[in-house]
């Protein structure tokens, strides 16, 4: 934002009505104005304007924002997350552009989710040459996670692709019948629309999920856009690395261009979230009660047993 | 600025956020959700938020016009859909026409005010904002220019489509009152 100016627009290359126009809306300095309404005509035009304009701001001057809607801002700010270990990520610019995109714009990231994965996993095997000699299982315990971790973003990414053809969200029911016939089973498919901010009446541990694992797609389609988080969960059993319970493991790419994974276990339960931003996926944690605290995920870390809320 | 302090001074402007949003949607659900979404973003932003003497409402604005833009884009999908909010030439001020020069003494300003509601509507979003923030927030061309994030020119422009859509939308009005309007040589014969 540029620091506000009072001064006088430049008035030389204006027109006689544009003149009037900007003598009537107090663009003018006072000496140029009166100058400008010295004639009958001009005056009489001047005073126009000035009607016009009084008319307009009694026509647009509206009723005020309803109290249901200040209500629920001051509860979606209230609702915000406080600050976090990690910097929340500035907004981006000209809008929300990752929201911006939808299941697209999600899906466009999530092809690119086995490279963030990869990404995430070469760092790691870097920083575990760079410090020391790892052990043949240690290795290939780091391995393991990798895989899984990568296997995982492929399932997304394949889900969210055959999830996109068959149906373009059409409505809860459309959804739920789409999920269906991609995953051969019934998984709750939850329309946020009139719930934007409030996602935490739908807790997924609240829930009933078919067998053992499941997956949540939450959609909210009103007014922003899409807004698309896929969720998994795990027993801890069936997770190829420690996690640990005490805060959320995010898994970002270094330019932060790619959709964020988070990591994270209640008891026995291990979540995976992909979230279209970091904010989005902020916003998730909370309201899914997942731990307030987030670290980068690393997994050198992991691989060298440095957990310390591993079981 | 701090969250607190963000949250008291950013809620008293919601009337006003609220009025552009629906100027600009003309869809109270979508208008609602516009609100919700600047507010939302501007606390995020708030921390960085520095004061320079336009206080906090241009800036919520300018995060509202934004983020209608892009979701205008969203909607259809073509960058070109939104295109006049930033193909206008910024040069152009606009024909330099004489307005109708009623005998304002005759116009009846309370008879026009509804009139004057539906020409408003017609007109489309940009000019209705630029209408908005000129004739109900009394924001100055510059102002204006800074909230839209465009020059000053295009401000002027968009001002004097509107007005004259407007003074075109009353000409029948004017007929039937009998109003003379002194360009109009053929009326003056």
């Amino acid at each position: 934002m540029t620091e506000r100016r009072h001064n006088p627009i430049d008035d030389a290359a204006l027109g006689r009505e544009a003149l009037l126009r900007a003598a009537a809306d107090g663009e003018l300095s006072a000496a140029r104005a009166a100058e400008a309404g010295a004639d009958a005509d001009g005056a009489a035009r001047i005073a126009f304007e000035r009607s016009l304009r009084d008319a307009v701001g009694r026509s647009m001057q509206g009723n005020g924002a309803p109290a249901e809607l200040r209500a629920r801002i001051e509860a979606a700010l209230r609702a915000e997350p406080e600050a976090l270990p990690i910097p929340m990520p500035e907004a981006p610019r000209g809008g929300s552009a990752r929201r911006a995109g939808g299941v697209i714009g999600w899906l466009n990231a999530n092809r690119s989710l086995a490279a963030l994965l990869a990404i995430a996993v070469s760092l790691g095997l870097f920083m575990f040459w760079r410090q020391g000699q790892p052990t043949a299982s240690e290795r290939i315990a780091m391995d393991v996670m990798a895989q899984s971790l990568i296997k995982e973003g492929e399932r997304f990414t394949a889900f969210g692709e055959r999830f996109e053809k068959q149906v373009p969200y059409k409505g809860r029911a459309a959804a739920e019948g789409a999920m269906e016939t991609v995953l051969g089973e019934a998984v709750p498919v939850y329309d946020l629309s009139s719930l934007h901010y409030q996602v935490a009446g739908l807790a997924p541990c609240s829930l009933s999920w078919p067998g053992q694992s499941g997956q949540l797609i939450y959609h909210a389609d009103e007014g922003t856009g899409w807004l698309t988080l896929i969720m998994n969960r795990v027993p801890v059993a069936e997770a190829a690395s420690p996690v640990p319970e005490k805060w959320v493991s995010v898994l970002r790419s270094g330019n932060e261009e790619l959709p964020p994974v988070y990591l994270w276990r209640k008891g026995d339960v291990v979540f995976y979230l992909v979230a279209p931003d970091e904010w989005e996926g902020r916003r998730a944690l909370k309201l899914f009660d997942a731990p307030g605290s987030l670290r980068r995920f690393d997994p050198d870390l992991a691989w060298a047993k440095s957990y310390s809320g591993g079981r | 600025m701090q969250r607190a302090e963000f949250e008291l001074r950013a809620l008293e402007h919601l009337d006003a956020v609220h009025r552009l949003a629906l100027q600009l949607t003309r869809r109270p659900d979508e208008a609602a959700d516009l609100v919700q979404e600047t507010y939302l973003r501007a606390l995020r932003s708030a921390e960085s938020f520095e004061e320079r003497g336009g206080g906090i409402r241009p800036w919520l604005f300018t995060i509202a016009h934004n983020l209608f833009i892009t979701r205008r884009k969203r909607e259809a999908r073509a960058p070109s859909a939104v295109g006049e909010f930033f193909d206008a030439d910024p040069r152009s001020a606009g024909p330099d026409e004489p307005p109708p020069a009623w005998d304002l003494s005759s116009l009846d300003w309370e008879h026009v005010d509804e009139r004057l509601k539906r020409a408003i509507d017609d007109l489309s979003p940009e000019h209705r904002e630029a209408l908005l923030l000129w004739g109900v927030e009394g924001m100055k061309y510059r102002e204006i220019a800074d909230v839209l994030e465009t020059p000053i020119g295009t401000v002027m422009s968009r001002l004097h489509r509107a007005r004259r859509a407007l003074a075109a939308a009353l000409e029948p009005m004017r007929r039937e009152m009998g109003i003379v309007d002194r360009n109009d040589k053929t009326e003056d014969q």
